[in-house]
């Protein structure tokens, strides 16, 4: 009798202590259609939408899509920035929720250039910390939908509660600590809004592996500049670059780590120049010259020029000979 | 109860109670080591790198997971974190596989391959658990560094290790709690995984608040990879064979530039158009004609066409993805030098 007592207390203790832990509840649903090779490219997450009942919570919509936003930059989407995605809704005069979430997902995805857009409408926020017992709670909805067709790829909704309460925490110090990380609000929804985006990102089509193979950087085709064998200068010297490769992609070139992404310019399909002047001032100390094709979608190609290094100075300087 | 076992079970708890004061008193401060670069403190140039986060060396899961804390911690800062799905890409591609063998590669290689200023190297120094009846400890530990890719400077360094544990000094609420709290605290695998964010938090804020560095942890001299110094030798090394080349032969050297530049051209673009200008039976006249183009800057090469008596050499000048492409260029090139041409679609090269 004594030890079924004991094995029954054993176990309310065990599922008060599971009961009042962190728990999530998620309800997801991905497209038919969706595969890997027809999945969008590049992606917008908009600002997020809160429900009119929550009052005072525009922080939250703040620090929860940034966090979002981090963790989804982890799929293999081309994503938009939110500085870019704001300036652009503001561009088009985009300013408040309403005008956003009652546009058409074609227009605005017209407007931002991108292929899919991600919307999330936060239908709870709530934060208690009562000595014995503490929770946050955040209740959202997420989507993306294809800017194209303006059809939904995915859509989920997740209810994430951070739980701690006396019958629950093992011990009295732990309990103590996390009351006090509870009681300070930001942090706290910060912690469950990652804990949030993390679940939402595990839900999403993930289309990485196929992008992976398919890897396409922009082509450079030869890169040359006016350095080769390149001994001292004098007072200044008119450093030239010269790369040709695909067409109107966006052309830098940098000096070792000392001057990173100088401009070129196009001046005829596929042809890039650009120059930069050193003064006698300057001190470049053996650097690569390093020249770079950019696609607008952020992704470069580099080409190191292995022909020479760049060794500009002062007449006062020599170059250290080769032993 | 009399004296005796009472005496007894006192000094079975005080017993208990000192072992678990020992194990407690193991747990050390957590270890942090910062050596950030002058060039990050006071040139600020963290806003103008573009970041690729390579796979961290250690246990698999752990390291994919580390990563991916990496990652979202590194969003924060300043600088443009690489896609991770275009550096797994270009790590396949180049068939770089074992984390463990990226320090031999030079850092500008890998830069070109993911398009990159910076990289992040990682490694899991720690990844524990301990488990002691009463007592339970979780230790994660990583060491990180940052080397600019263009010249192999190490521009930041970060160790850390943590320790988290549960047990008797966290004041169980119940006894039963004294021996299932540790248990718990062990077998959950969130557990590790939350301190594994941490680390990688706090390893990664001097990288957030660059401006905030100690004097201590900022590093004045110049410190250069082994594998960047080797490379950076081999050009250097190549000037001076050029030069010796050139002193020679300088016909030798301008073969040698052509030879290079054609391959380059081989290696870009496979398939797609190409602008043709010569079609010779003599070899010789062939190789004329692509040593004019090329000192008038042009890529060209050379294409087998055909076999025994009816074997052509065509000249033609770089490649194109689109007819269209290939027919704009051809049009600006007819304006530099006045050479009859027609675009055809690209195939194999002959190599020169």
């Amino acid at each position: 009798m004594k030890k079924l007592k004991l094995l029954f207390n054993i176990s309310l203790l065990v599922g008060l202590f599971i009961l009042s832990s962190a728990c999530s509840t998620i309800r997801t649903k991905v497209a038919n259609n969706f595969k890997a090779n027809n999945a969008p490219v590049r992606v917008a997450i908009l600002p997020f939408n809160l429900s009119p009942l929550i009052k005072n919570e525009k922080e939250t919509a703040i620090i929860f899509r940034k966090v979002f936003y981090d963790y989804f930059s982890y799929l293999g989407y081309i994503d938009l920035t939110i500085k870019e995605i704001d300036e652009i809704l503001a561009e088009n005069e985009l300013i408040y929720l309403e005008d956003i979430y009652l546009i058409s997902p074609e227009k605005l995805g017209e407007y931002l250039d991108v292929d899919a857009l991600i919307y999330c409408d936060i239908n709870q926020v709530s934060n208690i910390t009562a000595g014995i017992f503490a929770n946050t709670t955040i209740e959202a909805g997420f989507k993306m939908v294809d800017a194209h067709s303006g059809s939904t790829i995915w859509k989920t909704r997740l209810k994430e509660r951070d739980n701690t309460s006396i019958i629950g925490t093992a011990s009295l110090i732990t309990l103590i600590q996390e009351q006090i990380d509870n009681s300070k609000k930001q942090e706290a929804i910060k912690r469950v809004a990652e804990e949030c985006s993390r679940k939402v990102i595990d839900t999403i089509p993930d289309p990485a592996p196929f992008f992976a193979k398919k890897l396409k950087l922009p082509d450079i085709y030869s890169f040359n500049t006016n350095v080769a064998n390149n001994g001292f200068a004098g007072d200044e010297f008119l450093l030239k670059v010269h790369i040709n490769g695909e067409i109107e992609m966006k052309a830098s070139f940098d000096i070792g780590n000392w001057k990173s992404n100088i401009p070129m310019k196009e001046i005829s399909p596929g042809e890039y120049t650009g120059e930069y002047l050193i003064y006698s001032k300057d001190f470049v100390e053996g650097s690569v010259i390093v020249g770079q094709l950019e696609n607008k979608n952020g992704i470069a190609n580099k080409k190191v020029y292995e022909k020479g290094l760049a060794w500009f100075q002062s007449p006062k300087i020599s170059k250290p000979q080769n032993k | 109860m009399d004296k005796n076992s009472l005496v007894k079970k006192i000094l079975r708890i005080s017993f208990v109670v000192c072992v678990a004061i020992f194990l407690t008193s193991c747990a050390t401060a957590p270890l942090r080591k910062i050596n950030i670069s002058n060039k990050i403190t006071q040139n600020k140039i963290l806003s103008s790198l573009k970041v690729a986060i390579l796979p961290i060396e250690g246990m698999p899961s752990a390291a994919k997971f580390v990563r991916k804390s990496l990652h979202v911690n590194l969003m924060k800062t300043d600088m443009k974190i690489i896609e991770k799905f275009l550096v797994d890409g270009a790590l396949k591609k180049n068939r770089w596989n074992k984390p463990v063998d990226f320090a031999a590669i030079p850092p500008q290689k890998l830069g070109e391959a993911f398009g990159a200023d910076a990289l992040l190297y990682g490694n899991i120094s720690e990844w524990k658990k301990f488990y002691a009846i009463i007592y339970s400890k979780l230790t994660v530990g990583l060491e990180l560094k940052l080397v600019d890719a263009r010249t192999g400077e190490l521009l930041w360094k970060g160790e850390e290790s943590a320790t988290e544990s549960e047990g008797l000094f966290k004041i169980p609420t119940g006894i039963i709690s004294i021996f299932t709290a540790p248990l718990f605290y062990a077998a959950k695998e969130d557990n590790m995984k939350r301190l594994a964010r941490k680390v990688a938090r706090n390893i990664t804020s001097s990288l957030r608040k660059s401006y905030k560095a100690k004097e201590e942890d900022r590093m004045y001299e110049k410190i250069v990879v082994a594998s960047a110094k080797e490379y950076l030798k081999k050009i250097e090394n190549n000037i001076d064979d050029q030069k010796q080349i050139a002193l020679k032969s300088p016909n030798l050297q301008n073969k040698q530039l052509i030879k290079t530049a054609s391959n380059n051209i081989l290696n870009s673009v496979k398939n797609g158009y190409t602008i043709q200008v010569g079609a010779f039976q003599n070899k010789l006249h062939a190789d004329k004609l692509i040593e004019k183009l090329t000192d008038k800057g042009f890529n060209s090469y050379l294409v087998l066409s055909g076999t025994g008596a009816e074997l052509l050499y065509k000249v033609q000048i770089y490649r194109f993805k689109s007819r269209k492409e290939a027919i704009y260029f051809a049009k600006k090139l007819k304006e530099k030098i006045n050479l009859s041409y027609f675009i055809t679609k690209a195939k194999a090269v002959a190599k020169t």
